[in-house]
């Protein structure tokens, strides 16, 4: 792999994970201003360096629920045509992915997640759960399938083919708070949601959603990530 | 007698009941204190996102929250991974916040801003073609590269200057990755620099000051504009002391620094705010002390780490490098729970 896809791997990684690293403290006891009651806010426009990629999701099941106890949980669908595209892409390409070298993987995994490898994948992502939060649903982990991917991995330090579970989901969990956040530039203060921990004193939680009021009168929200420049707008409908 | 007694005890209570009240509302008997707004800008060294190990633990090490949470400063990270200078002016450049970053408002508000910038105005545009041309002595194409680089940090400087004319800028110089074992440069590029007599990490200096030397002109054409948090120096000092202590300070993908290269930056720019006057040494001391010796107990109980050993250490010691030594070498290579 060239260093610049090195370092193109490395920024799509950092946005990844300044996405989801929102969840690497969350607190247990939570007093800050949460929702009073359970509020799903569904995607309604994605766009990530001026692409629009609302289709790659399924609109309707990417959501956001905040629940009243200062939870929230960020659900990521594909298409439901996604699945099978890759793993056709996959068979088709299959000694392409053979031939590419996982080590920068490896070598990210084992600093993200101390003491794990992505050559031994389903601990590391068990690992990914616990540490930050991050979930990847749908995989039957114990089943033929799974079991054979994994094992080959571990062995061949390549990517085998396989076949992209249909229901395959990304969750992200982690604790949240309303707040409202001043701002020099316009009378209004941002209405924003922190998501993670932040300290009292002054911490900076890496991630804040906006809320805004949108064209229809619906309660919305957007998320933001400066290096993808990626925006992701949900709303309540 | 008594009734004297009693009442130096009621105006000793009711003194010392206002002195309280007083500090509570973060007054002393020289004035009004203010917590001080600190503010990083700039890459991905700055931001923290990688780097920090495991990033579960990027609170306890990245730099900025170090030096945040160490003088009670209120601090914010608004670097973004990937910035080139060029992408640094159109964000410090955008009219009015957009979202609620705020990242406007907090330049405006800010006491203290650190930047880290420059290394992607290079990164992005081809390591291994810019060691090959300086295996040449050939620097054309670097300088023309920094030549663009220098209007983009007028410009940034500028542009921080105009939103808050008060606000203390501090620039941080960058380090030079290019060691020997290094993946950053490839197989073919590290057989040349062999073959040629060179040593990677010369070569990597020849670029490296050209690039620092970005921050060098401005200060000479604008004295005093910023000060220099001289990040390379404490790199290179590593490396002198050896080439496996800098590889310490540096992540597995020889790029960003490791944990221990964040204390080590946090280390150069916390001297640079005590020399200004902008923060207090023993306070800060003791209370880095601290948050090493809670970040020890929460990471590696339970770990073939002697916690309570390294943390009487980590209480005698007399200086943030040997905080740190004590810390990190007591912890390399031990996986951490998390």
């Amino acid at each position: 792999m060239n260093k610049r896809k090195v370092l193109i791997l490395s920024l799509l990684l950092i946005g990844v994970l300044s996405s989801v690293f929102c969840l690497a403290s969350c607190t247990e006891t939570d007093d800050r201003p949460h929702f009073t009651q359970e509020t799903t806010f569904t995607l309604t426009a994605a766009e990530v360096m001026s692409n629009d990629v609302i289709g790659y999701l399924s609109a309707d099941n990417t959501t956001i629920v905040f629940f009243p106890d200062g939870r929230m949980r960020l659900t990521l669908t594909p298409n439901p045509a996604l699945p099978g595209i890759v793993s056709v892409y996959m068979m088709r390409h299959k000694d392409d992915l053979a031939g590419i070298s996982l080590s920068d993987m490896d070598r990210y995994t084992g600093e993200v997640l101390p003491g794990q490898s992505f050559y031994r994948l389903m601990p590391a992502l068990m690992k990914l759960g616990d540490s930050l939060g991050l979930h990847v649903n749908g995989i039957d982990y114990e089943g033929e399938a799974a079991v054979a991917f994994f094992a080959d991995l571990e062995e061949s330090h390549t990517l085998p083919t396989f076949a992209v579970p249909k229901d395959l989901t990304v969750t992200i969990e982690a604790s949240y708070a309303l707040c409202e956040v001043p701002s020099a530039t316009q009378e209004e203060p941002f209405r924003a949601i922190y998501l993670g921990d932040y300290a009292d004193l002054g911490g900076d939680p890496i991630l804040l959603l906006t809320r805004y009021t949108d064209d229809e009168g619906n309660e919305a929200l957007f998320l933001t990530n400066e290096t993808l420049a990626l925006r992701f707008d949900f709303s309540v409908r | 007698m008594k009734k004297k007694a009693l009442l130096l005890c009621a105006v000793i209570l009711l003194v010392s009941t206002l002195f309280s009240l007083v500090a509570g509302c973060g007054e002393t008997a020289e004035g009004p204190t203010r917590q001080l707004n600190f503010l990083v800008l700039g890459d991905s060294i700055g931001e923290a996102i990688l780097g920090p190990s495991p990033l579960a633990a990027r609170d306890l090490y990245a730099y900025c929250t170090l030096i945040g949470k160490v003088n009670g400063y209120r601090y914010h990270n608004r670097a973004v991974s990937g910035f080139k200078t060029g992408q640094l002016l159109e964000y410090v450049s955008r009219p009015a916040d957009e979202n609620a970053y705020t990242h406007i408002t907090l330049i405006k508000e800010a006491d203290i801003i650190d930047v880290s910038i420059l290394g992607n105005d290079f990164l992005q545009d081809g390591v291994n073609r810019f060691a090959e041309d300086a295996m040449q002595g050939d620097f054309s194409r670097a300088e023309r590269i920094l030549g663009e680089s220098y209007d983009n940090l007028c410009g940034i400087i500028d542009r921080i200057y105009e939103l808050n004319p008060d606000v203390t800028l501090i620039m941080q110089t960058l380090y030079n990755p290019l060691f020997a074992d290094t993946i950053m440069l490839s197989d073919v590029v590290k057989q040349k620099i062999t073959e040629g007599g060179f040593d990677s990490y010369d070569i990597g200096g020849s670029l490296l000051n050209r690039l620092n030397d970005v921050l060098y002109r401005y200060l000479v054409q604008h004295p005093y504009k910023f000060f220099i948090a001289d990040v390379n120096a404490k790199f290179d000092y590593a490396y002198r002391k050896g080439p496996q202590y800098l590889e310490r300070y540096m992540y597995a993908d020889c790029v960003h620094p490791s944990n221990e290269g964040h204390a080590a930056i946090f280390s150069v720019l916390q001297t640079v705010l005590e020399q200004l006057g902008l923060a207090d040494h023993d306070r800060a001391l003791q209370n880095y002390k601290d948050l090493c010796s809670e970040r020890l107990t929460k990471l590696y109980s339970g770990t073939s780490v002697n916690v309570n050993d390294v943390k009487k250490a980590i209480k005698c010691a007399s200086t943030y490098d040997k905080i740190n030594e004590i810390y990190f070498d007591a912890t390399v290579d031990v996986v951490p729970r998390y």
